[in-house]
């Protein structure tokens, strides 16, 4: 398995558990408050997001040195270059991924022009985000696997 | 396993008569993954044309030598 690979498996992870986090106590806050409170709740999530930016942050760091010091390496060097193949996957895996962000921008606006709040249209507008990302992860390793 | 491409090669064959030259070897000169020339070398990735000049140049052999399109026969004979 490439450097690359380990690294998109290791982000798909994180992002799957990290968001799934973070959208779990996003739920939990959009069940209990009522729905005119909500606002008030943005100094709630936005504590929660700054919190799970920085654990991505954290895992990503983590999870670089981990996979590059159990990584092939050639006189001494870890072989982490990228080269034609991870740039095609990297590009169609987005090609897939990017749409689905388009998508929830347009949902997202909807949302505004139907009066929802900030609670609601920026975890709306993070969730396209994750969502995206997911699926870009997702088809990064199928096309790995898989390849074309 | 993946899905195949209608480019085969001899890069095996050819590898190994340049003094079972490694997969890992023949990668670092070209300057891409060992995972690219394994997949390469299984059919499942086409390489671009700079990648598959410089794969016949380390051989030292045509082009032609190193990769083979398994549709040309057909297209030929139409």
């Amino acid at each position: 398995m490439s450097f690359h690979e380990k690294k998109t498996w290791a982000m798909l992870f994180a992002n799957i558990f990290v968001y799934g986090w973070y959208f779990s106590r996003m739920a939990t806050i959009a069940v209990e408050t009522p729905y005119e409170e909500l606002p008030i709740a943005v100094d709630v999530f936005a504590y929660d997001l700054v919190a799970t930016i920085i654990a991505l942050i954290v895992v990503a760091i983590i999870a670089h040195i981990v996979i590059a010091l159990h990584s092939v390496k050639i006189d001494g060097e870890v072989v982490d270059a990228e080269d034609e193949r991870d740039t095609l996957i990297e590009l169609r895996a987005g090609s897939i991924g990017e749409p689905i962000l388009g998508l929830g921008v347009v949902i997202t606006i909807g949302m505004i022009l139907l009066g929802n709040g900030p609670f609601v249209t920026a975890n709306a507008l993070l969730a396209a985000l994750v969502v995206s990302e997911t699926v870009k992860g997702f088809f990064k390793i199928f096309y790995y696997r898989r390849s074309f | 396993m993946g899905k195949k491409t209608r480019i085969r090669n001899d890069i095996r064959t050819l590898r190994f008569l340049a003094s079972e030259m490694t997969q890992a070897e023949l990668a670092k000169r070209i300057g891409v993954t060992r995972q690219t020339v394994i997949a390469i070398e299984q059919g499942r990735y086409s390489p671009s044309l700079e990648v598959a000049f410089q794969m016949a140049e380390i051989f030292d052999v045509p082009l032609e030598k190193v990769f083979q399109y398994a549709g040309s026969n057909d297209s030929e004979s139409k």
